[in-house]
Parts: C-alpha cells; sequence; structure tokens
C-alpha cells in the first residue's frame, strides 16, 4: 500500500492506497504516526478513493490513529471509501468516530 | 458446478492477500455479484490473519486451507496448528481480543459471523484451530 499526503488550510489530506491488512499494517501506523507529527493542521480527512481492500487490522490501525489525534483535539474525516471498506466501516462503528465527509 | 481445492502455505501476513484472492477466484464460477464475492475476501482475511497473528504469535507455522464448490454453496476450512483458543464463545464475542497492545479490534468473529452464512470454530489449546465457513453465492433476486 501507499501513504502520502497534502494539506490545504487547515485540512490535512491523508491518501491511502492499495490494500490494507495485516502485512502492511506495521508500515501503516509507523507512517501516519510520521505524517501527523510532520504537519500542522486542525482537521484530519482520510481519501480512500484509491484503497481497494481493508480488514479490521485496518479498522485497528485507525482506531488506534483516532486515540491519539483524539488527544490534540483533531477531528478525522473519512472520504470516498468503495462500497467493500464502506460496509466494514458501517458494521464495524468506526463512522461513529470518523464521520463520512 | 462440483469443485475442490487443498492448498497449505506458510503462516505469513503477505499471504493474506493471496489466499482472500485465491479462495475468491476459486468461487467465480458460480457467478456470484461482486458484493457477495468483498464478503468472502473480507472473511477469509479475517481467518488468516488471525491463524498469523494468534495462532502462531512469534512462530511460523503453515496454514491448511480446504475449499470447496458445491453447485453455488462455498465451503471454506481454514486451520492452523499454533496455540490454539482458551475460551472459543469468549473469543467469538463482538470487540474481544488478547492484543490489547497492538490495538487490534476484536471485530474478526464479527466480520465472519455478518458476512458468512454460518461459521463454526473448533479450537483446542496447543493443538490448533479450525474455522468453517459456508456461504450460499446466488441469491434469487424477486
Ligand atoms: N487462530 C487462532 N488461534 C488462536 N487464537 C485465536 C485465533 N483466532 C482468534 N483467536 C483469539 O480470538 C480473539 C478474537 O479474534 P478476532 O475476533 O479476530 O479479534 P482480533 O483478531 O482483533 O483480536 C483473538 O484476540 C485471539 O485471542
Ligand atoms: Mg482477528
Amino acid at each position: 500500500m501507499e501513504i502520502t499526503c497534502s494539506s490545504k488550510k487547515d485540512n490535512l489530506f491523508i491518501f491511502l492506497s492499495g490494500e490494507l491488512d495485516q502485512s502492511v499494517s506495521a508500515f501503516a501506523r509507523s507512517t501516519l504516526e510520521d505524517i501527523s507529527t510532520k504537519n500542522k493542521y486542525k482537521y484530519i480527512i482520510f481519501d480512500m478513493k484509491k484503497l481497494s481492500f481493508m480488514d479490521s487490522t485496518g479498522i485497528g490501525v485507525l482506531l488506534s490513529f483516532y486515540k491519539k489525534m483524539k488527544q490534540k483535539n483533531v477531528p478525522i474525516y473519512i472520504s470516498e471509501p468503495n462500497n467493500q471498506i464502506d460496509k466494514l466501516i458501517r458494521i464495524s462503528g468506526l463512522y461513529t468516530v470518523m464521520p463520512p465527509v | 458446478m462440483n469443485n475442490r481445492m487443498l492448498l497449505k502455505i506458510k503462516a505469513i501476513p503477505e499471504n493474506v492477500g493471496f489466499l482472500r484472492n485465491v479462495i475468491a477466484a476459486f468461487a467465480v464460477p458460480a457467478d456470484p455479484s461482486v458484493e457477495t464475492i468483498n464478503d468472502v475476501k473480507t472473511a477469509v482475511s479475517e481467518a488468516v490473519t488471525n491463524c498469523i497473528v494468534h495462532g502462531y504469535k512469534n512462530t511460523v507455522g503453515e496454514i491448511t486451507v480446504d475449499v470447496e464448490l458445491i453447485d453455488t454453496k462455498l465451503y471454506i476450512k481454514i486451520n492452523d496448528t499454533g496455540v490454539g483458543i482458551e475460551n472459543v464463545q469468549q473469543a467469538m464475542e463482538d470487540f474481544f481480543t488478547t492484543e490489547t497492545a497492538e490495538e487490534r479490534s476484536g471485530l474478526g468473529f464479527t466480520i465472519m459471523k455478518t458476512y458468512m452464512d454460518t461459521l463454526k470454530v473448533e479450537s483446542k489449546l496447543g493443538a490448533g484451530t479450525t474455522v468453517y465457513l459456508t456461504k450460499e453465492l446466488i441469491h434469487a433476486e424477486c
């Protein structure tokens, strides 16, 4: 998978692409940590347009990132998940802490 | 169509994607919808990840997959010979996880249950775990 970012005003866009599962979970965790410490922002938006697959390992990665950002009072939003990921996020309840934009 | 596939593979994270895609490809001749295929992929991903992360924890073992397609019904058996589960009923509860440090969601079994028609788990401490998943791939439209 690939993780990139860009900021626009107070918003930090994090672009996820490829597949988010156990094989990339350590990479995803550390890259998100990196991005969140190196940038300035008030809001974070996960752009999932190019993310093709995610399972509950990905939910775990996103949840632990959410907990860190919550301490800094930074709201996180989810943008354009595909159907497979949208269903997973609904069933896991992740939308309650990371609403769709 | 009746078909069967037996597969033994190293329990490493790189094989999670391989196994969900292979099993999805195996189911394709039944002509399932995209959503059904995605459900199967997601459930398989959960079962295989559990073998690697929990079953074999700090070791590398083997995962055995036995898949059968009988007409339009898919039967999946995924086995590891790892540590086993002490309390299967508790393990299957929503949000239950023994890996709090690594921040897992505890939703693997919940997803398998929700996405497939049936889920059965057999486990023995020190001997390993077998997960049985079934799904009817075609739902008649009315
Ligand atoms: N193959 C397995 N071998 C040993 N323990 C397992 C296995 N699968 C699941 N478990 C146990 O069941 C618990 C719940 O699994 P699951 O619902 O997938 O949540 P998670 O993987 O996020 O912990 C795990 O934390 C683990 O203790
Ligand atoms: Mg799991």
